[in-house]
């Protein structure tokens, strides 16, 4: 069962200070996954901008949550900046995928998508979420599809953001982490993948603040941490003979649920890794979608460009479910 | 003693043929689109190495049916229009069509930031916002701003349902648009600036002056229709369509010009053949140097005008030796009033002895068009003209013509603060100080507000600043005021190229910068050398992020009163 825990120190200060959020705990047989989950519960009438056409009926409703699902190999602190401009507003939840974030890191579980997908899908259930706005970013955005085709009936809006949820070509410098004795060393001894975020996945590394950079490597800091980064690399199906590609086929095929629903694709034009030609692929899959190509920003977009993609996201949550 | 001296005379450039008094600078683009519909209007960046070209005739078409599109939307004669697009194609078409309707686009220097962009648009009262999904998705963040907007279209790719693209609203079939008979006095446009001090002010354009500069422009710089321009300012791509060139759209992030790729820019020189450009010292300060080392030359560039700060002599020689058939110019203006006058780099070489000897930098003579006059310096408004500073002295420099804007938009303070009246033409106060040579050249001492009252007189930092530049450890010099005017102490505050020295290094650093000044500087026209007790040693001056260029000397010169506090103390 979950329980809010506001004492233990699980940051050190300054880390706290840069990610001022209540820890939250949905127990899984796997181990415990960590959440943010902040701002009103229950609708107010503000919080409502465009869906209550006439007056609420039939007591408080819920507030419209916004499930944010971040992808690898970062954190739900890579939502903070987002959480805090909305939480006045908006329900916000942002889990820490299994072995990611300050949840648990277990050495023996499946870590792959469809595992990712289960216990998103717990936390969904658990929280009772509907009328969702799902944010997604880098693998974020492949659970999160696998997460719909389970239960396309909680989820009324999408924000992609420098994401895949269908297979494209993999760069060289992924592909090289995947080798099956060098990967591991890399990712996991050498800390290639957590370790050079910084350096590749922003467009202009030295805006990063010290504390933003200190924030993502914190759940990373030793080898043992970085398995489950390690094993999302690794779990990038590429042929149909890989375990999880027929996961990623249905994922894909779930797109279409947001087709005729308000759709927002955001993308940091300077990712060499989901580069432009995906947002295009996403375009094609989505042609009603409002798009917002950022020409300043690298892979990690919500870090290098939060007020743009706030500004976004407010006007998708603006949009009424219906059109 | 001031009645022994008779005032200074008011200098006057050429004259510029009287205006008729209904001009909408729209009308220049299908001029040219009839006259030469083949030519190139705009070549800009396509992918990551190529050019698309569009014709005259083709931006023409593109402006109006911009035009017809906002017009069915309800766009009106005199509207203000948000305009946040990125220099290049759609930012010129747009820009015109709103021309031709009369309405007038508010435009700010994108190196403000989002916040202060948004702010300073708001204070316009814009009735329509057309800007890049980034601009409306800033506008939604900052959510209190920009209320009173009726019409959004956003330029680029789909955005949200229910607001128009550029591309939904554009109209080609519907022909030709008759650009709106607008006056002389009309406003054609708010362009705001990052001011060296305080928040940006909006520059208020009337049609009248953008002809006038376009005018001036022409025959100060010699420009022919047909030339090629590199527009490294994005307001020269403007009057390029109006003065029927070729406007070259650079590879250039105008938000942080100093951190330009030389290469990209050097290589768009050389193969679209570029006749003239104009661009800011921080700019050509990374390309010169570039060109040098690759051993380029740029044959067909005819003339480099180089504006917008301080530019040092040595910039203006190694950029001259890439131009075997150019020169490089050093006009001096502002978004207020452009061009003021200007040097070319020949005359200015000739004055190096006096520019590095103790004068200043000299900006030349009055631009076609222009008046200058120096007024009495001082921080309160001036309501009405008196009398100019007794010649040979130093004064604030004013300068009044048709080239000169009016005032600023909804600011009475900035008005205020910067226009006096005067019977024969209100003048515009630059904030520069300055003073005349025998030959009617204006030389420039620095801003006002960083202008240094010590008990022996009124120094400026620029003649002392330009000796000091020229040690080979420093990078360069301030020379900043500490404590109360009128008492003020003179400080050098000097960064050194390798940005911190060891104490031993710093001192004989000094010491032969005081050697500099003793050997070079000189009493040149009404400057003095002024008494500096204090040198003091910052490993990186605060600039603006932007250029790189401009000190933020309030700054620097509080960072200067604690420092000597502190020494005079232990």
């Amino acid at each position: 069962m979950s329980s809010a825990l506001t004492s233990a120190p699980l940051l050190p200060p300054a880390l706290a200070a840069e990610y001022p959020f209540d820890a939250h705990w949905l127990d899984l047989d796997a181990g415990r996954l960590h959440y943010v989950d902040e701002g009103p519960r229950e609708a107010s009438l503000r919080a409502q901008p465009t869906e209550c056409a006439g007056p609420v009926q039939g007591g408080p409703r819920a507030a419209q949550p916004v499930l944010f699902l971040h992808g690898n190999p970062t954190w739900s602190f890579l939502w903070r900046h987002l959480v805090s401009a909305l939480r006045g507003e908006f329900r916000c939840v942002a889990p820490d995928h299994l072995g990611c974030g300050l949840s648990d890191k277990p050495a023996a579980w499946r870590y792959d998508l469809t595992g990712h997908a289960e216990n998103a899908l717990a936390l969904v259930e658990h929280l009772d979420l509907r009328g969702i706005t799902l944010v997604a970013h880098d693998w974020g955005g492949a659970i999160g599809m696998a997460l719909v085709r389970r239960a396309p009936d909680r989820f009324a809006r999408l924000m992609v953001m420098n994401t895949a949820a269908f297979p494209g070509r993999m760069p060289l410098r992924i592909a090289v982490c995947r080798t099956p004795a060098l990967g591991p060393f890399l990712v996991e001894r050498m800390n290639a993948f957590a370790g050079l975020l910084p350096r590749f996945g922003v467009a202009q590394p030295a805006r990063l603040s010290a504390a933003a950079r200190d924030g993502y490597a914190f759940p990373y800091r030793s080898a043992r941490d970085r398995h489950a980064i390690r094993r999302f690399v690794e779990d990038i199906p590429t042929s149909p003979a890989h375990p999880s590609w027929s996961e990623l086929e249905n994922a894909a095929a779930a797109i279409v649920h947001f087709a005729h629903r308000p759709a927002a694709i955001v993308w940091g034009e300077r990712d060499w890794c989901f580069t432009p030609r995906f947002r295009e692929e996403w375009q094609s899959r989505l042609p009603r979608a409002a798009v917002l190509p950022i020409a300043h920003a690298g892979h990690l977009v919500p870090e290098e460009a939060p007020r743009e993609v706030e500004g976004a996201l407010r006007e998708l949550l603006a949009r009424s479910a219906g059109a | 003693m001031a009645a022994e001296h008779a005032p200074s005379a008011i200098v006057r450039g050429p004259l510029l043929p009287p205006q008729p008094g209904h001009v909408n600078v729209a009308a220049f683009l299908p001029q040219t689109a009839a006259a030469s519909p083949a030519r190139a209007a705009v070549v800009a960046p396509d992918g990551r190495s190529g050019w698309r070209t569009t014709s005259y005739a083709e931006l023409d078409a593109r402006a109006a049916a911009i035009a017809h599109g906002l017009a069915g939307l309800g766009l009106m004669r005199g509207d203000r229009v948000a305009l946040l697009v990125r220099p290049g194609l759609d930012l010129i078409a747009i820009t015109f069509a709103l021309f031709h309707l009369g309405a007038v686009p508010v435009v700010v220097d994108p190196g403000l930031g989002g916040r202060a962009l948004l702010s300073c648009m708001s204070k316009t009262r814009p009735r329509a916002f057309l800007g890049t999904p980034v601009a409306h998705s800033l506008r939604l963040a900052f959510a209190h701003q920009l209320k009173g907007v009726e019409i959004d279209v956003v330029v680029g790719p789909r955005w949200f349902p229910g607001v128009r693209t550029l591309h939904e609203i554009e109209d080609p079939r519907a022909g030709a648009f008759a650009p709106v008979a607008t006056r002389a006095e009309d406003p054609a446009a708010v362009l705001f600036t990052s001011g060296s001090t305080g928040p940006a002010k909006g520059v208020l354009y009337h049609h009248g002056a953008f002809a006038a500069q376009i005018a001036a422009l022409k025959a100060l710089c010699r420009i022919e229709p047909g030339e090629i321009d590199l527009a490294c300012f994005p307001l020269f791509a403007l009057f390029d369509a109006a003065l029927g060139t070729t406007c070259v759209v650079p590879r250039l992030d105008p938000s942080r010009p100093a951190r330009c790729d030389p290469a990209a820019l050097a290589a768009a020189l050389v193969e679209q053949r570029c006749t003239y450009t104009f661009g800011s010292p921080a700019i050509w300060s990374r390309v010169v140097p570039h060109a040098r080392d690759a051993g380029l030359r740029f044959p067909d560039l005819r003339g480099a005008w180089i504006a917008g700060a301080p530019v040092p002599l040595r910039l203006v020689e190694s950029f001259r030796a890439l131009l075997p058939g150019g020169e490089v110019h050093t006009p001096y203006g502002a978004t207020e009033c452009l061009p003021v006058s200007s040097i070319a780099g020949a005359e200015l070489l000739a004055l190096r002895h006096l520019v590095e000897g103790g004068g200043g930098s000299c900006v030349g003579r009055p631009a076609p068009g222009v008046e200058i006059a120096l007024a009495p310096i001082g921080d309160d408004p001036i309501p009405l003209w008196s009398a100019n500073v007794p010649a040979g002295e130093l004064g604030e420099i004013c300068v009044r013509g048709p080239v000169v804007t009016r005032g600023y938009c909804e600011d009475p303070r900035a008005d205020a603060a910067s226009k006096i009246a005067d019977p024969s033409g209100a003048w515009h106060r630059t904030g520069d100080v300055g003073w005349f040579d025998a030959d009617a050249r204006l030389w420039i001492g620095g801003r006002k507000a960083h202008r240094i009252e010590s008990a022996d007189g009124l120094h400026m930092p620029v003649p002392v600043e330009n000796v000091c530049d020229l040690h080979p450890r420093v990078r360069r010099t301030a020379l900043v005021g500490v404590g109360p005017r009128g008492r003020q102490r003179a400080v050098l505050v000097v960064e050194p190229l390798k940005g911190r020295l060891p104490p031993a290094e710093a001192a004989d650093v000094a010491r032969e910068l005081e050697a500099l000044r003793a050997e070079r500087l000189r009493p040149v026209g009404p400057n003095r050398p002024p008494a500096i007790e204090h040198t003091l040693f910052h490993p990186a001056f605060p600039v603006d992020v932007r250029h790189n260029a401009k000190i933020r000397r309030e700054d620097l010169a509080a960072w200067a009163a604690q420092r000597v506090d502190a020494e005079s103390r232990t």
